[in-house]
């Protein structure tokens, strides 16, 4: 009897399994499956998006609505996104995939991605991207860009410039296209090469003045148009214990313009000659580098990386001076190594110690100008980094990490010879209950640097990045999960900086920023979230004269969520973010200077209907509400002095809104 | 046990073998199915997403799912296929992620098992490892494609834990990060290297000179802090000044200038002069990152 009862099991078992039949956990039977709903979870799909979106200038000008998003123009834009993906189905005998995602087609912020291989054999991919930057459209200029050079009308003068003036965009597009791929030789060796180029083209905006004794500058348009390609190759092996990747890589950097020539707005008469500016000069950087571990017992590691680059330097010098070489043929070596072991002696303790060294060494020589100055453009530093670090469990939900670091940096030549840092950290984490855990952290370091020493200026300014600092961290955090549902975390850092040898420049800083977030899972289709931040930073900075206290506020609120309704067939989603700013100075021998205040307010909505498997609706809202309020860079052409000739830039303040209506197709 | 009962019992098992080879299209296949029984298109976390990802792909031996399927990863289910009994619940696999189940040193070693060359080389002593954290605290394995992946997305998960950063990203001036069009992964390898701040590259500057390739020069005339670290003056995460300073000019340029102009008071409310409007101390010296020309030494030309 028990043997037919085992024969029947397994005739029964095999009879399941040759049809679609799955067993209900909750029924306690088998039931027939749901095809449908296995095909949409199992099988790859794509997708094409289609519509029509709007951008709305609804108040003031909206130019930077379009900053990295490429909404910068008012009206009708295309959308077109897709989503393509194959892949042979997991239980082939091969595995070849590809893709194709595109997102943003119709706007200067699109995006592409495409993929091609078989897994585990070779993968090429080809990736393209563009990244507008929208700073004003709202500036005017007297100037004339003609092949990269700033000219001036000849009939004008500095009476006459609001004749002359003209409309000026300040934008930037960068756009970046990658070819690579990836071959996997053997079960140990893999290949890989990408090749990229980026472009960066439009307009910033540059400071000419050559005149301070008078007090004269002018702020202008700055043609741009740079390239710049990358080439990466590299190898790797793996092995049983041990991990090995090592390659080349070749930066080469070209600027179409090696030089700003520009006339002099504040001249009298525009006629006259032109001035020149250098600008950044074609570059190229080489370098190998290196990468592996091994593992030297079960529970150490040993992991080193490696670096050895050369970057060079040939541009021809600009200038009417007397050079002793036609261009600087500057080489700069730089090196890095690091070390770092790491192991675990018992079940509750972690170690790892670590090296670090960071080494640039200029090895261009000596220039002279005009058969009297000698230039040594050199500036090499080495940094020498160890790192000891703990992790010690005290208890099953509480660890204990300490972690000491030793810096040293020697420079040449010396503004700072050299400076050296001691840290040390601490923090504490555990848990209370199964609903509670925080902790908290501090931190203590210092910085000894020698004397900063300069040709000009009082010997008691110490210099910022090197003067000697007292640096004191804290921070405490907490999560806390008062439902199974909802968490909140909470984190407060607090930095403290004294730089006590410092009787001129930064003598304190204080910042301290804190959080908090919160996620409600309200079920598996609708959860909520929502955070603050807020930031304040104070610091002290002494003149001979003088001294300005300096403290400036941030605070940040988000909140949104998204729920599925209707047996998923419709999606709702949205954001809203909040961010103000202030930002005060006030120095006690000339007063306060007026406030620096931006507040922006962004809201997206989302709304997704899927009329069927195949066919579904998409509606994007998007408004922002921008208002920045600078003293700096807004206002008159000339300025009251007559010093300045500014773009005549108004107050970024604005709001727009964009909607879009898509149509998007599964198959 | 006679001859009879033993032939219908080999018999019995035979055709059952038989038809599990047939339906299941192999005993690889099978042993999917047997997780999909219960696991299946009603389960509430659905896993059979996995079917579209590189996990489970039969063809590349490399994966555990080719040898293994579901087991691969979460070890011998048979504990976990029996029936608990009426007062006890069901004895988890020895493999759960995300879960208390198995502890996190566990779950990741697992995922190392395939994922320890590359950039997660140096998983082992990094800070991620040391805080304990899981591989499944960022990625997610049973969906068609994982979130942290997509450069859209990657933000969320990364500033879930790193509120800073998160409110920086928000600031005027800033990557665009939020915008898509940047990810956290563009500068750093969240699973560890030997650099400061898990940089990808070996320093902060060689980082930034990814994408600001024409700020390496190296020039006739340096600017010392520029040549040695970008981040002495700019807060690459996000800043209320443009473009991403720490703090505004000229106080910025006064934490190391003073001496002739550069010692004055620059307050008040007289905002004429050339050293506060416009790009106060760019107005002049505006090749801060350094000069090639011959006569930039003071950064002006």
């Amino acid at each position: 009897m028990r043997y037919n009862k085992l024969m029947a099991a397994m005739i029964a078992t095999g009879l399941c399994a040759g049809t679609a039949h799955a067993f209900d956990m909750d029924l306690g039977e088998t039931v027939e499956r749901d095809e449908e709903k296995w095909a949409e979870l199992t099988e790859i799909s794509s997708e094409v998006e289609v519509g029509l979106g709007y951008v709305d200038e609804m108040d003031g000008n909206a130019y930077r609505f379009g900053h990295f998003t490429g909404l910068d123009d008012s009206g009708a834009y295309l959308i077109l996104d897709a989503d393509l993906r194959h892949r042979d189905p997991h239980d082939s005998d091969r595995a070849r995939h590809w893709s194709l995602r595109a997102r943003n087609l119709g706007l200067r912020s699109r995006q592409l991605e495409t993929e091609y291989g078989e897994q585990g054999r070779y993968r090429i991919f080809f990736d393209y991207t563009e990244i507008p930057t929208r700073k004003a459209d709202d500036t005017l200029t007297p100037f004339r860009e003609t092949g990269g050079n700033l000219r001036l009308p000849e009939e004008g003068s500095q009476a006459t410039i609001e004749e002359h003036l003209r409309p000026v965009e300040i934008g930037l597009d960068r756009q970046q296209a990658e070819l690579g791929g990836e071959v996997h030789l053997s079960s140990s060796w893999s290949l890989r090469s990408s090749f990229s180029q980026t472009t960066r083209e439009g307009t910033g905006t540059i400071g000419l003045g050559s005149h301070w004794a008078v007090g004269e500058s002018i702020i202008a348009p700055l043609p741009v148009d740079e390239t710049t390609k990358r080439y990466d190759i590299a190898a790797a092996w793996r092995g049983e214990d041990s991990h090995l990747a090592f390659g080349y890589r070749t930066v080469q950097f070209n600027n179409e313009y090696d030089v700003l020539r520009w006339d002099n707005a504040h001249d009298v008469d525009w006629a006259g000659e032109g001035e020149e500016k250098a600008r950044a000069p074609d570059n190229e950087h080489h370098e190998v580098y290196a990468s592996g571990n091994h593992r030297l017992g079960e529970q150490t590691h040993l992991s080193a990386s490696a670096s050895v680059g050369r970057s060079l330097q040939d541009a021809r010098f600009v200038g009417v001076a007397a050079m002793s070489r036609d261009s600087l043929d500057a080489a700069v070596d730089t090196s890095s190594l690091g070390l770092q072991i790491t192991g675990r002696p018992t079940a509750k303790l972690r170690l790892t110690s670590g090296y670090q060294m960071d080494r640039r060494d200029n090895d261009t020589g000596q220039v002279v100008r005009d058969n009297t100055l000698v230039i040594d453009p050199s500036y090499n530093y080495t940094r020498h980094r160890f790192d000891l670090g703990g992790n010690y469990r005290l208890a099953s939900a509480t660890r204990l990490n300490l972690d000491y670091r030793y810096t040293d940096t020697e420079r040449d030549p010396a503004h700072s010879e050299s400076s050296e840092e001691n840290s040390v950290r601490a923090r504490l984490r555990t848990g209370i209950g199964p609903r509670l855990s925080g902790g908290l952290s501090l931190g203590q370091e210092n910085r000894r640097g020698s004397t900063y020493t300069r040709e000009t200026g009082p010997d008691e300014l110490r210099n910022y990045a090197w003067a000697d600092r007292d640096r004191t961290r804290g921070g405490v955090f907490a999560q806390y999960f008062p439902t199974e549902i909802l968490s909140l975390s909470l984190t407060s850092d607090l930095l403290r900086d004294r730089y006590d040898e410092s009787d001129l420049g930064l003598t304190e800083a204080d910042r301290h920023i804190t959080s908090l977030d919160s996620y409600l899972a309200i079920s598996a289709l609708s959860s909520l979230h929502g955070f603050v931040s807020y930031e304040e930073s104070d610091s002290t900075q002494a003149g001979e004269t003088w001294v300005g206290d300096r403290r400036e506020q941030v605070l940040a609120v988000g909140v949104g969520g998204k729920t599925q309704r209707m047996n998923e067939q419709l999606e709702l989603g949205g954001d809203f973010s909040w961010v103000e700013s202030l930002a005060e100075l006030d120095v006690d021998s000339d007063g306060r200077l007026p406030d620096v205040t931006t507040r922006v307010k962004r809201i997206d909505l989302y709304a997704g209907y899927q009329v069927n498997r195949e066919l579904g609706l998409r509606l994007r809202y998007r408004f922002e509400d921008y208002d920045s309020d600078d003293w700096s860079t807004t206002g008159n052409i000339v300025t009251a002095g007559g010093n300045i000739i500014t773009l005549g830039q108004d107050d970024t303040e604005y709001q727009a809104q964009s909607i879009g209506l898509s149509l998007a197709y599964r198959f | 046990m006679n001859a009879t009962r033993q032939r219908s019992l080999c018999s019995a098992f035979l055709v059952a073998l038989l038809l599990l080879l047939i339906s299941a299209g192999g005993v690889l296949a099978r042993d999917m199915e047997s997780c999909t029984r219960c696991h299946d298109e009603t389960w509430e976390s659905p896993v059979l997403n996995i079917l579209q990802t590189p996990h489970a792909v039969m063809a590349d031996e490399r994966t555990p799912f080719a040898p293994n399927a579901c087991e691969g990863c979460h070890g011998d289910g048979g504990e976990h296929m029996k029936a608990p009994a009426d007062d006890e619940e069901r004895t988890p696999p020895p493999v759960t992620f995300g879960e208390e189940h198995t502890s996190v040193a566990k779950q990741n070693e697992t995922c190392l098992g395939c994922h320890d060359s590359g950039a997660r080389m140096h998983w082992r002593g990094s800070m991620h490892n040391f805080e304990e954290l899981a591989c499944v605290s960022c990625h997610t394995v049973h969906v068609p494609r994982d979130p942290i992946l997509d450069e859209r997305k990657q933000t969320e998960v990364c500033t879930s834990c790193h509120a800073r950063q998160k409110s920086e990203a928000l600031r005027p001036s800033a990557h665009p990060v939020q915008d898509g069009a940047m990810s956290c992964s563009d500068c750093h390898n969240p699973h560890g290297t030997l650099n400061e701040s898990l940089l990808r590259r070996s320093n902060v500057n060689e980082t930034c000179y990814d994408c600001h390739a024409e700020k390496r020069g190296p020039v006739l005339w340096e600017h010392a802090p520029v040549t040695e670290e970008c981040t002495t003056c700019h807060q690459p995460h996000g800043s209320i000044h443009q473009p991403m300073l720490k703090v505004r000019g000229p106080q910025l340029c006064q934490q190391c200038h003073l001496g002739t102009h550069s010692s004055a008071a620059f307050g008040g409310d007289s905002l004429d002069t050339p050293f506060m409007a416009g790009k106060n101390c760019l107005n002049c010296h505006v090749q801060v990152h350094g000069s090639n020309h011959p006569q930039g030494q003071r950064l002006t030309r």
